[in-house]
């Protein structure tokens, strides 16, 4: 594990937005706009309750939402995070010497963060392949973080990894914006050996699993830029790249919403579920079939980058 | 202690869970053919990970085992709360009253299959040579997903050796237990159907049981599969239900082999009433 107590506390860059936290956020690029910008998202370490008042979904005691829109994650023995008002975070950590709670900050809060600022999180990687900026959506283990290595490794820069946060267009048939997280590749050791690479020299995302942070690998262009076109992840037997129409490719961006029940409890379902339809009315999208053979993967960027879908 | 609503299905692999599990879907559908797309409702896996997700909208994709379990608890208490309406949950772990809340749990199913029948078609399933599984089956605290170098659609599950994994769930004094046995399950269906209705509490006469023994037949569930696909199904076999005999094990095992189980289980497996293969 890298020792998180020589990385300065301060100001932090996250989806465009400067961040200021009390606590060591080693995976996030240090905050170096103009000084005078206004902080968007505060993080504070603080003893938390274990249950919210009224919650509107009591039978859930490890994600609670309250009236107010407040979201309180309790993952046990680990850490409880309460975000409120898409602005402040403040956090409890429960076991001293795990770093692993930061996976939750930097994975739910964020998608949390996003629904109170009526942004859209989605479970995706996504890159500038060609000067376009191409989504790879799909759940875990479906090959997301290989594929966006496989490309970042062709020279496509890495925009963000598991979570894509998109800023929905205002106008009518506008492409939304992407804002990139930060830049951190998570690769299974199989994945991280087939690249060459010794799995052993990297930080495991937990001292538990065969899981590495590629952290500095990719080459990270922080820049928010519009949506391009959506590639949904699929498995299957072939390498197949087929395009799906406007109304599947809504309810399968809807279903890959970072945190979908979450949102619901917070009233966002119609929202989302609009702002699914005006993406896949705005940018072209794919499914793309992978197997799970990693000979495959060659075949699979020279799919995603072919020019003539873009 | 008993008082909450899960009814466990529990088993070591390969040893007729999804049979079971058919039965019962069958069973709450008027002994119509099993829906296999619909088992993962009607029945889910109690180690998916996407159904762990969903439950309380907590990813578990980067958690530790020593989490995963706390979480997994968390969703069987809540779902097995009492006063819910009765729900089946198939399992492979062994019995861990820390995993197993005793006050979720209405009772368990337990799935019996004599290891020497378990050892091949489980190493046909995995992939895995049969010595190398007859190995695993005798293996203390063997655990199911351990240092995976990739991502396991299921949480690791502690399921023990093949005898301490029946033994935890025949010896737990939290619930009461049915046991089913493979090879009488075989033998006497719509027997050990009428038992598993009975037991479960549901509503089923003879003759919808024998509708349901009908549509669960080995031969019915292959064709099914066949048909329509299981989902279930590893992409590393061709088929799910693979063979559906008992006793086949002295054509498909050594008698090294054979002998090994025997020496590896014997103790329990005498007092099930499986004989040494010499006798």
């Amino acid at each position: 594990m890298s020792d998180s107590s020589d990385t300065a506390h301060g100001d932090f860059l996250l989806c465009g937005w400067r961040v200021r936290s009390e606590l060591p956020l080693p995976e996030l690029l240090s905050w170096n706009g103009d000084p005078k910008t206004p902080v968007t998202v505060t993080i504070r370490s603080g003893e938390l309750p274990d249950r919210l008042e009224n919650a509107v979904n009591p039978g859930n005691h490890l994600m609670m939402v309250s009236p107010d829109g407040d979201v309180l994650l309790h993952i046990p023995g680990l850490v409880k995070i309460l975000v409120v008002g898409g602005h402040s975070v403040t956090v409890q950590v429960l076991r001293s010497g795990d770093e692993g709670w930061r996976l939750f900050l930097l994975g739910s809060a964020l998608a949390y963060l996003c629904h109170q600022r009526r942004l859209l999180p989605l479970h995706a990687a996504c890159l500038v392949v060609g000067g376009k900026a191409i989504a790879l959506v799909g759940p875990s283990g479906y090959g997301k973080s290989t594929l966006a290595l496989a490309l970042s490794r062709c020279g496509h820069h890495l925009l963000s990894d598991d979570v894509t946060v998109l800023s929905p267009a205002t106008e009518s048939g506008a492409k939304p914006l992407i804002l990139p997280a930060y830049p951190r590749l998570k690769l299974w050791r199989d994945s991280v050996q087939n690249f060459g690479e010794q799995p052993d020299s990297f930080r495991r995302v937990r001292d538990d699993l065969d899981k590495f942070d590629l952290c500095g690998l990719g080459d990270f262009d922080p820049t928010p830029h519009p949506l391009d076109g959506v590639m949904l992840l699929a498995k299957g037997k072939k390498t197949a790249l087929e395009p799906v129409a406007k109304p599947l490719a809504t309810v399968q961006l809807f279903q890959q919403i970072s945190r979908l029940k979450t949102a619901k409890c917070l009233g966002r379902q119609q929202y989302l579920f609009a702002q699914c339809g005006a993406i896949a009315g705005a940018v072209p999208v794919w499914q793309l079939t992978r197997s799970d053979d990693f000979a495959d993967l060659p075949a699979l960027v020279e799919l995603v980058e072919g020019r003539d879908h873009l | 202690m008993s008082g909450g609503s899960i009814f466990w299905i529990a088993s070591y692999p390969k040893s007729g869970n999804t049979w079971v599990r058919c039965l019962l879907d069958s069973l709450l559908h008027g002994g119509e053919p099993p829906r296999l797309d619909k088992l993962i409702e009607t029945c889910p896996n109690g180690a998916l990970r996407s159904w762990l997700e969903a439950f309380f909208d907590v990813p578990c994709a980067e958690m530790t085992p020593a989490e995963i379990l706390l979480l997994r608890a968390a969703v069987y208490g809540h779902l097995g709360q009492a006063g819910a309406p009765p729900c089946y949950i198939k399992l492979h772990d062994c019995h861990d009253p820390a995993l197993i809340p005793p006050q979720a749990s209405a009772g368990v199913v337990y799935v019996l299959r004599d290891p020497r029948d378990v050892a091949p078609s489980w190493a046909d399933f995995m992939g895995r040579g049969l010595d190398e599984t007859i190995g695993l089956m005798a293996r203390p605290n063997f655990t199911l997903g351990r240092s995976k170098p990739r991502y396991h659609h299921q949480a690791e599950q502690v399921m023990g050796s093949w005898s301490e994994n029946v033994t935890s769930w025949l010896e737990q004094q939290d619930m009461p237990v049915l046991l089913l046995r493979y090879e009488e399950m075989m033998a006497e269906p719509q027997r050990e159907a009428a038992r598993l209705a009975d037991f479960l509490g549901l509503k089923a006469d003879d003759e919808m049981i024998a509708k349901a023994v009908a549509a669960c037949s080995f031969d019915q569930l292959r064709r099914k599969e066949e048909a329509e696909g299981f989902s279930e199904r590893p992409d590393s076999v061709a088929r799910f239900f693979r063979q559906g005999k008992a006793g086949a094990w002295s054509e498909n095992l050594s008698q090294a082999q054979a002998s090994r189980i025997e020496a590896d289980h014997g103790e329990l497996m005498q007092r099930l009433g499986y004989a040494p293969s010499g006798e």
